[in-house]
């Protein structure tokens, strides 16, 4: 957890060894970004579970906007690791786009944005689909994005019959980060994403919320 | 089946609110995980977001948490309660800033509910909780009110942060309570040592956890001695000698909160322990009970040694 002082606590990943990157978003976002050079933050960590790696595999990684973030620490231990990496990058834009420089360094990278301003147009399911011919070459498939993202790709794959060798980054309102009170909770198992996860391979939360709706701060369910 | 504060209860285990209480699912799994009872989170006649974090500190003996009572009001929360399982008896915990608000809730949650569960000592919210719940007119006013419009048993949840807790028992009581519930959070703060800044969002918050546990006992050996109603015993509850305990200073019932952070199946591990702890001692839970209070007051006991002395001398 990042705590902005006289702001707010949030939840982030790093996305190197002693790095975190963050998309403006809100309140304390944006306060991030009007911090100083030589201006401190609060920690909190490391909260919940993380990434199970495999030796010398060959791996998936695919990430949609900020998700990006958390896979090239990922994709870094991974390529120590002696890991045969691919990656798939869906962004919405060519302006949004980021780290894709840092992950043609380590790995084999295919792009796609919705609009079709770089790389393939559509979305990183259509992406998947046209650039991957065969999943069952990889012994693992990490995803961090957006929950329809998420969603689409856990339907996928359970088609596929490949649920077991998925592994899913979820994001949810977290408030306390250490599984007390509650906020996190994801039906219908009530597995708490700060404590249980955030990381949850695709077996356990294909049945899940993720992809239909989410509780806002309050706890209202909003439909996605 | 254990009766106590007019509900029968799957074993004397309960859920604490605030804890894993927001969801139905989160709710089910507590249940499934051996919960005698579950109490919800707070819910109020409003939504409420909550207090900007950090919302809950790790100290050396507790957590110290300012959450806010965000709560997606008792219309919404609607959704939570039909998802719930019914494994076990389901308490609702509910909040309000005066009658109004609270008589809409319990009309709108009464059928959900085993009992509710009157919180008058949320310590960080202000006109809430505790801000009224010190008031023994207001607490006394307010349990009679509630009890008049709802059929299902009343619970008033006590804060520690007063003069003398008793007062706060008694009016509760002579509101027509079926139960206390002993206590909320101790109020307290940290601050960052590198910055000056509050540790919590909202500067103070409540502690909770093993080190609050003499004050939960102190609480409930003091009510035990001037109610007549049941006692559910809460704070720093982490293991079967802790639920002992809070028995012996007389309560009937435990609620556990924080416990859950070191062990999910927490609720489980207890009962266990329990039943091994009775069946070595070859007697029931129900005769632990102000056992305490039975021992003779330390005091009483010693001025009968000092009488001694001065008739020897």
């Amino acid at each position: 957890m990042v705590w902005i002082r006289g702001i707010d606590e949030i939840p982030i990943s790093l996305s190197y060894k002693n790095a975190i990157t963050v998309e403006k978003v809100g309140l304390a976002t944006n306060a991030l970004f009007n911090l100083d050079k030589g201006d401190s933050l609060g920690l909190r960590g490391p909260l919940g579970n993380k990434f199970k790696i495999l030796e010398g595999s060959t791996v998936l990684l695919i990430g949609g906007g900020i998700g990006l973030a958390p896979l090239l620490y990922l994709a870094d231990v991974l390529k120590d690791n002696g890991t045969n990496i691919t990656t798939l990058i869906g962004s919405r834009n060519k302006e949004s786009l980021f780290f894709d420089d840092e992950l043609k360094k380590v790995s084999k990278v295919f792009l796609s944005t919705d609009d079709g301003s770089f790389g393939t147009k559509g979305s990183v399911l259509d992406l998947l689909k046209n650039s991957i011919k065969d999943l069952d070459v990889y012994d693992m498939v990490y995803v961090c994005g957006p929950d329809r993202m998420i969603r689409a790709l856990l339907d996928l794959f359970d088609k596929k019959n490949i649920l077991e060798k998925t592994q899913f980054s979820v994001s949810r309102i977290i408030k306390c980060g250490l599984g007390i009170c509650g906020s996190c909770s994801i039906d219908p198992k009530g597995l708490r994403v700060c404590r249980d996860g955030p990381v949850f391979y695709g077996t356990e939360i294909i049945d899940s919320e993720i992809g239909i709706y989410m509780r806002d701060h309050a706890g209202v369910r909003c439909r996605l | 089946m254990y009766e106590c504060g007019r509900i029968d209860l799957r074993n004397p285990l309960i859920l604490a609110s605030g804890i894993l209480g927001s969801t139905g699912s989160s709710l089910n799994r507590i249940a499934n995980l051996g919960a005698g009872a579950v109490v919800t989170k707070s819910i109020g006649a409003t939504q409420r977001e909550g207090h900007p974090g950090p919302v809950l500190i790790k100290t050396d003996t507790g957590f110290l948490n300012a959450v806010g009572l965000p709560n997606p009001s008792y219309k919404y929360f609607v959704e939570e309660l039909n998802d719930f399982n019914r494994d076990c008896p389901l308490i609702i915990s509910i909040f309000g800033a005066n009658r109004s608000e609270l008589t809409k809730i319990v009309e709108n949650l009464e059928e959900y509910a085993d009992a509710f569960e009157l919180n008058l000592s949320c310590p960080h919210v202000k006109g809430y909780g505790m801000d009224i719940g010190k008031d023994p007119v207001f607490v006394e006013n307010i349990t009679r009110e509630i009890k008049k419009i709802t059929k299902k048993p009343l619970w008033v949840k006590l804060t520690p942060n007063v003069d003398d807790i008793t007062k706060i028992g008694i009016a509760a009581e002579n509101g027509g309570a079926d139960a206390v519930v002993a206590i909320n959070t101790v109020r307290g703060m940290r601050i960052d040592t590198e910055s000056g800044y509050p540790l919590l969002g909202n500067v103070y918050g409540g502690l909770s956890g093993g080190a609050i546990k003499p004050i939960g006992l102190m609480a409930v050996y003091s009510l035990y001695k001037r109610l007549k109603i049941p006692i559910i015993g809460v704070g720093g509850i982490e293991g079967y000698k802790d639920v002992i305990e809070y028995f012996m200073a007389g309560a009937r019932a435990v609620e556990i909160g924080s416990g859950i952070y070191n062990n999910t199946n927490i609720f489980n591990d207890i009962k266990s322990d329990l039943d091994t702890y009775l069946n070595k001692k070859g007697i029931k839970l129900e005769e632990l009970v102000g056992l305490v209070h039975k021992r003779g007051d330390t005091k009483e006991c010693n001025d009968q040694k000092s009488k001694e002395r001065e008739q020897k001398c």
